[in-house]
């Protein structure tokens, strides 16, 4: 049931990038003298595969435990400048105990007008967790995140990109567990991770 | 071109430099875990102090309802953990608080002659009640009764008087560096369980109801604790001797004499122990049951147990049991009779009157005992009833919210003559 949702909720967000994508075909040939395409205000879309490596330490002196969560990151926004691109992020990040669907505020920009070219991006919203599924019983809760990265933007036509990209996500999430003899534990969980994504840019 | 690929440099290293940083300041998960837990903290009391409080203070309302006794005129009604109301019955119509005897940690209570046996956590005490307004303690035999299953060590200056619930919330890191023990809630409800008590068979001895586990047969006073048979010998009733313990086994609840037999109610079956040495019962049989509450009472060949769910019983059977001990070393079932959430009963000749819990009170005409369920003559709904002693014509019977007398003179047209209720 719960993959059933996840399903419809991507089918909800690819057809507006499509549809939107498509309408900017038309307004999009104007050229400008020092690129190789010009950068023209309009609608950008993009989605980024990749993980979230991080470390957790352990109790009573054990090793640490190296983690990578995949992550799936889908960005629609409106470009106004080659430098500041807005839009809206989600996407979902499978940690260990919780499927988190990120709902927020993104914005990306391209450093060079270069078929070759660093970028940055930065998103920042909130971490839901409707789509998980239970941990010990419970759904776990979710919270904000921060996600500065940079990358490198590789033009394969116009308007279009592959993305390599690097970043920090910092995502906080709440579970709560009760075993047995009336005993609760608490977690209140902060993930520092380093994001390594490859994507496509339309 | 050149301009772009130093720029294109620049940015590299730019990149190259943060991520690292990012790399090895920060991307370690933090985990803050805190646990809550509930404890059972114990609460000690000086046996020193457990010997000074034994008195006679104001008759007060009723706080809460235990087990009840009966003796001449009188009644008498356990509040748990804290001692027992006498109340004058002589009109059940109409009974009157004398007293409360402060007794600190008791549960249970039996009566021959002018002296009243109840436990005080570990241990018993001989009461002289004649005159009601002035209880004279005349005996303490120390130290027979478990606490918590566990008989306290004879030089020991304290005891665990009672658990209380504390809840505890604390991070991770302090939790790990203690071990801790829970208290499972078996151990916890051990003392609190079972609330009542068996009739008692001698001449000048008093009548407890079927959930005792206090009794007198004769000379002798029969206390059972979870897992033991204590036999007090009273043949001088203000001088209790401490006589022999017999093992019964785990989760012993109620004792009920019949003649010259001993009917031990446990939460997996019934005992029958053959009394006709009264210093030393001997086993003769044990009928098992699927694991609840059961209280027992006998008339005749035939023994009546009741089957219960409940949180202490675990059970999941709600059932009255019809066995025939004409041989006490082979019980039969006869008979089965499915009930609501049936606790004590008692029988008066052809009458079986029935506690179903929060249920009500339930009476059947027994003479026909292989088809009481056509034969109900009537149900109380309205109160809740644990348990009942029933007194050739009127009947005590005990629920949550007080104590309720009724007169079945006539066990067609019963009717309720009074009620205390719980008042604090």
């Amino acid at each position: 049931m719960r993959y059933l949702w996840v399903v419809l909720y991507l089918l909800l967000l690819i057809p507006v990038g499509y549809v939107s994508a498509q309408e900017q075909d038309g307004s999009a040939a104007e050229p400008s003298p020092n690129s190789t395409h010009p950068f023209t205000p309009g609608y950008i879309g993009g989605i980024e595969l990749g993980f979230l490596y991080g470390k957790l330490e352990n109790p009573f002196g054990n090793p640490p435990s190296y983690l990578a969560s995949p992550s799936v990151l889908i960005f629609n926004g409106y470009q106004f400048h080659r430098l500041f691109t807005v839009g809206l992020t989600t996407g979902f990040d499978f940690y260990e105990i919780a499927l988190v669907t990120p709902i927020g505020v993104g914005v990306r920009g391209t450093f060079l007008r270069a078929k070759l070219s660093p970028y940055y991006s930065l998103d920042g919203g909130y971490g839901a967790t409707f789509l998980s599924g239970k941990a010990f019983d419970r759904r776990p809760e979710g919270g904000w995140f921060f996600n500065p990265g940079l990358g490198l933007r590789v033009e394969t036509g116009n308007q279009t990109a592959f993305l390599f990209g690097i970043g920090f996500k910092r995502q906080t999430v709440k579970s709560e567990m009760a075993s047995g003899w009336g005993v609760t534990t608490r977690q209140s969980i902060t993930y520092n991770r380093m994001s390594l994504r490859i994507g496509f840019m339309f | 071109m050149k301009p772009l690929y130093l720029s294109l440099i620049k940015h590299l290293y730019c990149m190259v430099l943060l991520v690292p940083c990012v790399l090895f300041t920060s991307c370690t998960d933090e985990v803050e875990t805190t646990i809550t837990y509930t404890i059972q903290e114990p609460v000690y009391m000086l046996r020193a102090d457990l010997q000074e409080a034994v008195k006679v203070t104001a008759p007060r309302g009723l706080g809460s309802t235990g087990k009840i006794y009966t003796k001449s005129n009188f009644l008498f009604i356990n509040e748990v953990d804290k001692g027992i109301h006498v109340i004058n019955n002589a009109n059940p119509a109409s009974p009157q608080f004398v007293s409360f005897i402060d007794i600190p940690g008791n549960i249970d209570m039996a009566i021959k002659d002018n002296i009243l046996y109840a436990d005080s956590y570990i241990d018993l005490v001989a009461l002289d009640i004649s005159n009601p307004l002035e209880v004279k303690l005349v005996k303490r035999v120390e130290n027979v009764f478990p606490t918590y299953g566990m008989i306290v060590s004879d030089t020991a200056k304290v005891f665990i008087a009672r658990f209380e619930e504390k809840t505890i919330t604390e991070t991770i890191e302090q939790y790990n560096t203690r071990y801790r023990t829970f208290w499972m809630e078996d151990g916890i409800s051990a003392r609190q369980f079972s609330t009542s008590a068996v009739p008692g068979g001698g001449g000048s001895a008093g009548k407890g109801g079927s959930m005792a586990r206090f009794t007198i047969t004769g000379n002798h006073l029969y206390t059972v604790s979870m897992s033991d048979l204590q036999v007090f010998d009273i043949a001088d009733a203000a001088d209790p001797l401490e006589g022999t313990k017999i093992s019964l086994g785990w989760g012993i609840e109620t004792i009920f004499p019949y003649q010259n037999k001993l009917f031990i109610g446990s939460n997996t079956g019934m005992h029958i122990y053959d009394n006709t040495n009264p210093t030393a019962p001997e086993h003769l049989s044990t009928y098992s049951h699927v694991r609840s509450c059961d209280p027992v009472v006998v008339e005749g060949d035939l023994a009546w147990v009741t089957l219960r769910s409940g949180n202490t019983c675990e059970g999941f059977t709600n059932q009255l049991e019809l066995l025939d001990v004409s041989d006490p070393r082979s019980p039969q079932l006869l008979k089965i009779y499915p009930m609501q959430n049936p606790h004590g009963l008692g029988i008066d000749g052809t009458s079986l009157f029935l506690c179903e819990g929060e249920f009500g009170l339930k009476v059947f005409d027994i003479t026909n005992h292989m088809k009481i369920n056509e034969s109900m003559l009537a149900h109380f709904k309205d109160h809740d009833a644990f348990d009942v002693i029933p007194l050739g014509t009127h009947l005590l019977l005990v629920g949550k919210d007080g104590l309720y007398q009724y007169d079945y003179s006539d066990p067609k047209e019963i009717k309720l003559l009074s009620k205390l209720s719980i008042t604090r």
